[in-house]
């Protein structure tokens, strides 16, 4: 090195710290104009309900209505299941027995059982919920529009440049698509920030977001450098494709060189007594850090529950998907519920104990509800017939909580076998409105497809009064 | 200007349009509060037609939009059709449903109808209509006439004409646009107020709703839409960048002088002569007064057309030997080289693949893919072997048989709905977008549901057989031509003949497949379509924006930017024999090809006459493999042969978050548009830390680790790294500034991985400039 050193022209003395000094020069210069720039871009939806965000947990495979939310204890049995309905802390609202958490605090939530759709299979389901749109095609998950997530993460995009907008906690094999939450006609760019993988694992860790290890200290370097040598003006690009390439290369940097968002990843850093109030399963930790997230300025972020961890029941099944087929329904619940029950009643006390309850508004639904009829076949795994319900979107029920809405109640109801909605149908369209309601989002908005028609946020839906 | 021809209305139509100008003129933007006087004169005792008088008035208030009662659910159950196309259904709709409430025949002003559109009884759209305005008398007399229905004695609307056709404004002037109804019966009014407009251009000029234009401080071409009815006029204007006398005359001096410069050139006689696309230019920066850029330098040049041709960086030694070159038409050997390099064909072949919906996802089985891998490599061996463009398309429009065997049949595994063919189709090879005349008359366009269900007959007796029953995409099904189909109107119930966009009905005979006949439309040699499209989808490629842009929306009201060149190249083209490379050739030595992307104070603003060249950022594929390139470590991808660049993946299913967070397309539409690229947060990440960039900047065999190792010194590594990166030479700061962080990073592998990542991240790196 001293060799090297020795054939060059510049002063010896020079040092690491006084490089860096001369390229933080630079970021001061820049920073004002920056931000001058995005003062501009952000300007359009200012001052309006910026700070509120949603978590939305996600029970993939389509919550079982009839042995959770909606019970039917005087259906006949083939109908009503093993499970009987227990009251809770509000006169008159009831849920199923393996949700004691959730009874006892039934005031700080509101259960919807008249949603409904038509679309009978999980992708065509996932497709016709998350993104608000009837589906071109009934198969496959990958979204023709942007789901309701990639909506809310581009409008907030340029009102909170340096946060994740739209994460999506999900299984580490899988990709935006695999849950539909691609963002069809925005651009592959307003997918979420995926988190691949259970967060109460000891191994968990964010891809390109968990600095490697000898990277850490260099990355001040590199953002220097990257300051001093990018020299093309952003006057030569009138899309705004380069300045806004630029900001993001500067953002991306501060957010592996500052400690904000990926403290918010560090669960570690929660009590450990909340933490296992929570859980310490995937369901737990992943609406704990579902929560952490949105504190850090997330607006949206996707919770997609499917196993809870750890060893589960031969009669069981990896996601909520409960057909005999595939599981036991009732022993899968058995199994199940309590962790459900554990991971959702924190969520919501918590956000309550913190005063977020204004800020953040709960969703918990899966993509249509099942059969309200038992049925009996050999189960794939176990090799003996066993009950199960079989996909349902005639009928599902769903919770919701804080948002500044109106808990303690349910809203809408099924028939007595809970077929079909009796009072109050509502479409998963009128859920969004009043998420987008929540959001400060003009659902009148539109963005053009890949035919340039453009297309509103939402076509239909109206914000559901008695929440508001 | 003699707007109105009296023969049926009498007197009051002449007061009419004389309010409607003082209207145009004095309440500029508002649809209300027409003043009474002059409304009680329009008052006339005429037949209110339904068609072509209150439907535009209904039009004009937004009742009839996609976000209100034009929906398809309608609002608050009141349903009107989109835009008013049909009149016969929002007859329905206003006198006959909810049990005739909506008009009150007898106190007309009591109607539901003007209660609402008044705001005099509660409505969720708010006040849309002023008592006694103009609109609100006419719609007043047509109830107390009884609300006649339309029929088919009405007069109806011939055309719209808007003047001025064309005008050359001022930047921060206004004009007043007047724009005339004439109808069947040989009438015609003014509808100034009644028309809809839209510019194409709104940082250069707006549009109030009564047709008053203004322009901006931004100078360019733009164009106003007026929409009456079904019918539509454009008024085309330009803001010079110049203007004063004395201003034009050094401009057009200067331009004199690039072209004397370029005829005296030694590569430049012969190109001048025979490409006209430099004289289309010259003629258009002249007319709005812009110089050009100055051309861009060797360097610059090699890295722009070796990215735009073959998808990939010029190498080191690529870029030492052309810098070292003799002059002489170096630029134009170097084209003709590229062309002839196998990466011509498979960056092309993936442009294709995007267009033609080469879609992988959905599969369950490799063998099941299979079929992606076959039409890629037809789309790559089609290119390569420099098939004729209309040959290229017509195989696969009329392809049958075994998709196995014939490779271009897979198209229709894609592509299998009525919707889908009329959408590919016009969108992918004609250049137009018709989704919208599915459901309605296309609003921005003449394209009407018998156009869309006329294309789509010429597929309907496309059948299938075999293929995987449980899959939704089956794999080797058979295409085949069906003895018979029918596809009739939506609206009609008539059955429709197939017949191409704005053509007439095909002549067939029993046997005739109807896609040859398509085909054979296609390449006609007046298709007004088919090689404008190609020639504009090849120069946006190259020049980063088209003259018709977006480059698949072509309508009267999105005209070309420069339609001489437009034409030009067309009809060179065909004249080719729609030879691909040939058209390549004559884009990239053109002169504006050449320039520089950075402005001057004689073109800055222009983003629309290719007085400089546009800079984008490299497409996803291209891009990783340039990084895998500079850093000599190859990406690995799941599924197919090692060594297998991104440019040359079979489709867009094969597994890697760097392509899909920098746009890859999902393959989901025919539009270029689906390859986005707008940055994005979780891009820099990927760029910044993600393991696969890591791994390239650390592995042992890889440039980063092998410069490391190397004994050269700081000023001889940062040289050949700028060199490799930027395909140029440091200049002196650059070579200072990367000097001085060698001298100053104790640990040399980390000095190189530094200095090279900080470049790769650049915008000089990550663009094509």
């Amino acid at each position: 090195m001293s060799r090297v050193a020795k054939d060059f022209r510049y002063p010896q003395h020079l040092t690491r710290r006084r490089w860096l000094k001369a390229g933080s020069l630079v970021t001061m210069a820049m920073g004002l104009g920056e931000l001058l720039r995005l003062r501009v871009l952000g300007g359009e939806l200012r001052g309006k309900n910026q700070d509120t965000a949603v978590i939305l947990i996600w029970l993939t495979g389509g919550l079982s209505h009839m042995d959770t939310y909606d019970m039917k204890p005087n259906a006949a049995l083939e109908y009503r299941g093993d499970f009987w309905p227990i009251r809770t802390n509000v006169p008159g609202m009831e849920v199923c027995e393996h949700l004691p958490l959730h009874a006892k605090i039934a005031d700080r939530f509101t259960l919807v059982r008249s949603l409904s759709h038509s679309f009978g299979d999980h992708d065509g389901a996932h497709k016709r919920v998350l993104t608000g749109r009837i589906p071109k095609s009934p198969s496959g998950f990958v979204n023709d529009a942007p789901s309701v997530g990639c909506i809310v993460g581009k409008l907030r995009e340029h009102l909170r440049p340096e946060v994740l907008n739209f994460t999506s906690g999900q299984r580490a094999d899988t990709n935006a698509d695999s849950y539909s939450q691609g963002a069809g006609y925005l651009g592959r760019a307003y997918a979420p920030f995926l988190i691949p993988g259970d967060p109460s694992d000891p191994k968990f860790s964010i891809p390109n977001l968990s600095i490697v290890p000898q990277l850490t200290s260099r990355l001040n370097d590199r953002r220097s450098l990257l300051r001093s040598f990018d020299r093309i003006r952003h006057e030569v690009d009138h899309s705004g494709v380069l300045e806004a390439s630029s900001r993001f290369q500067q953002k991306a940097l501060s957010l592996l060189t500052s400690d904000a968002v990926r403290n918010a990843f560090d669960l570690s850093q929660e009590e450990s007594t909340l933490r296992d109030r929570y859980g310490r399963n995937a369901y737990g930790q992943q609406a704990l850090l579902a929560r952490r997230l949105v504190e850090a300025g997330t607006s949206f972020a996707n919770v997609v529950m499917e196993h809870p961890g750890g060893a589960s029941p031969a009669n069981s099944i990896y996601n909520w998907d409960c057909h005999a087929v595939n599981c036991h329904v009732f022993d899968d619940a058995r199994w199940r519920l309590p962790y459900f029950d554990k991971a959702v009643s924190a969520l919501i006390e918590d956000i309550y104990t913190r005063g977020l309850d204004r800020k953040i508004m709960v969703i918990v639904m899966g993509e249509f509800g099942h059969t309200p009829r038992v049925s009996y076949q050999k189960g794939t795994g176990t090799g003996i017939l066993q009950p199960g319900r079989d996909h349902w979107p005639a009928a599902m029920s769903l919770l919701v909580s804080g948002g500044g809405m109106r808990t303690g109640q349910v809203i809408g109801s099924t028939n007595a076998l809970g077929e079909h909605p009796k009072d109050r149908p509502l479409s998963p369209n009128d859920l969004w409105a009043t998420a987008y309601r929540h959001l400060g989002i003009d659902t009148e908005h539109s963005f053009p497809d890949y035919s340039g028609r453009p297309m509103p946020i939402l076509t239909d839906g109206t914000p559901i009064a008695e929440l508001l | 200007m003699a707007f109105i021809d009296l023969k049926y209305r009498g007197l009051s139509c002449r007061l009419i349009l004389f309010t409607t100008l003082i209207l145009a003129f004095e309440f500029q933007g508002t649809v209300e509060g027409a003043p009474q006087e002059i409304d009680r004169a329009a008052a006339s005792p005429s037949a209110v037609y339904f068609g072509t008088e209150v439907v535009p008035i209904l039009t004009k208030l937004g009742c009839n939009g996609g976000g209100c009662h034009g929906k398809a659910t309608g609002q608050n159950g009141f349903r009107l059709s989109l835009f008013g196309f049909e009149p016969e259904f929002d007859y329905e709709a206003i006198v006959k449903e909810s049990r005739g409430r909506r008009l009150s025949l007898a106190a007309p002003d009591q109607s539901l109808l003007l209660a609402k559109a008044t705001a005099t009884m509660p409505h969720g759209g708010g006040r849309r209509l002023a008592v006694d305005s103009h609109d609100y008398q006419i719609l007043r007399q047509w109830i107390s006439q009884g609300a006649p229905a339309p029929s088919e004695d009405d007069p109806h609307l011939v055309r719209v004409e808007i003047t001025p056709h064309q005008q050359i404004m001022h930047s921060e002037s206004s004009l007043q646009l007047h724009v005339t109804g004439a109808f069947s019966d040989g009438t015609s009014r003014d509808v100034t107020l009644q028309a809809i407009y839209q510019s194409n251009e709104v940082g250069i000029a707006t549009v109030t709703n009564s047709g008053l234009v203004q322009t901006s401080l931004q100078h360019g071409l733009f164009s106003v839409m007026a929409r009456f009815g079904e019918q539509l006029a454009t008024f085309h204007a330009a803001v010079p960048f110049a203007s004063e006398p004395t201003q034009l005359a050094a401009i057009n001096a200067e331009l004199d002088k690039i072209k004397a410069q370029l005829l005296r050139d030694a590569e430049s006689p012969r190109e001048w002569n025979n490409n006209s696309v430099d004289s289309h230019l010259f003629n258009q920066w002249r007319q709005l007064g812009i110089v050009p850029s100055a051309v861009a330098d060797d360097a610059t040049f090699l890295r722009r057309v070796t990215l735009d041709i073959i998808g990939t960086l010029p190498s080191d030694s690529e870029v030492t030997e052309y810098l070292t070159a003799p002059r002489s038409d170096k630029r134009q050997a170097l084209i003709n080289r590229l062309l002839e390099r196998p990466e011509y064909a498979s960056y092309f072949a993936l442009k294709w693949a995007d267009v033609l919906q080469n879609r992988g996802a959905g599969y369950s089985t490799s063998k099941q893919r299979a079929g992606t891998t076959l039409f890629a490599e037809w789309i790559r061996d089609s290119l390569e072997a420099n098939k004729p463009y209309d040959q290229f398309v017509s195989e696969i429009l009329t392809a049958t048989g075994s998709q196995n065997e014939n490779p271009p049949a897979i198209w229709y595994r894609t592509v299998r709905k009525p919707a889908e063919y009329v959408e590919s189709v016009a969108q992918a090879f004609l250049g137009v977008r018709v989704q919208c005349a599915q459901c309605h008359h296309h609003p921005t366009e003449r394209w009407s549901q018998s156009d869309y269900y006329g294309l789509a007959a010429v597929f309907s007796r496309v059948g299938r057989k075999g293929g995987f029953a449980d899959a939704e995409v089956p794999t080797d099904e058979m295409i085949f031509l069906k003895e018979s189909a029918v596809v009739l109107h939506p609206r009609t119930g008539k059955i429709l003949k197939p017949q191409p966009l704005g053509g007439n009905e095909f002549s067939l005979g029993l046997h005739d497949d109807p896609r040859v006949s398509l085909a054979r439309w296609m390449s006609a040699g007046d298709n007004p379509f088919f090689a404008r499209t190609m020639v504009n989808r090849m120069w946006a490629h190259f020049m980063g924006r088209g003259i018709v842009h977006p480059i698949d929306d072509a309508r009267s009201t999105n005209p070309p930017s420069n339609p001489e060149l437009l034409d030009g190249l067309a009809q060179d083209f065909i004249s080719s024999g729609y030879d691909l490379k040939q058209l390549i050739r004559v884009i990239a030595n053109s002169y504006a090809y050449r320039l520089e992307s950075a402005p001057h104070a004689g073109n800055v603003g222009d983003t629309q006459t290719f007085a400089r060249f546009y800079p984008r950022r490299m497409p996803a594929e291209v891009l990783l493999d340039g990084i895998s390139q500079v850093l000599d470590v190859p990406t690995n991808f799941d599924s197919v042969p090692p060594g297998t660049r991104a440019i040359e993946l079979p489709d867009e299913n094969v597994a890697a978050n760097f392509l899909d967070v920098f746009g890859r397309p999902l393959r989901m539409s025919a539009c270029e548009c689906e390859r986005v690229d707008a940055p994005a947060l979780t891009q820099a990440l990927e760029l910044v830390n993600s393991s696969e960039i890591q791994r390239k900047l650390t592995e042992k065999t890889g440039y980063a680790e092998q410069l490391a190792i190397s004994d050269k010194s700081p000023e001889i590594l940062a040289r050949e790294i700028f060199l490799r990166v930027f395909a140029r030479h440091p200049r002196p700061e650059e070579l200072n500034a990367a000097t001085l962080f060698f001298a100053a990073e104790p640990d040399r592998g980390e000095a190189c991985r530094s200095l090279l990542w900080s470049l790769l991240a650049t915008n000089e790196f990550m663009f094509n400039h």
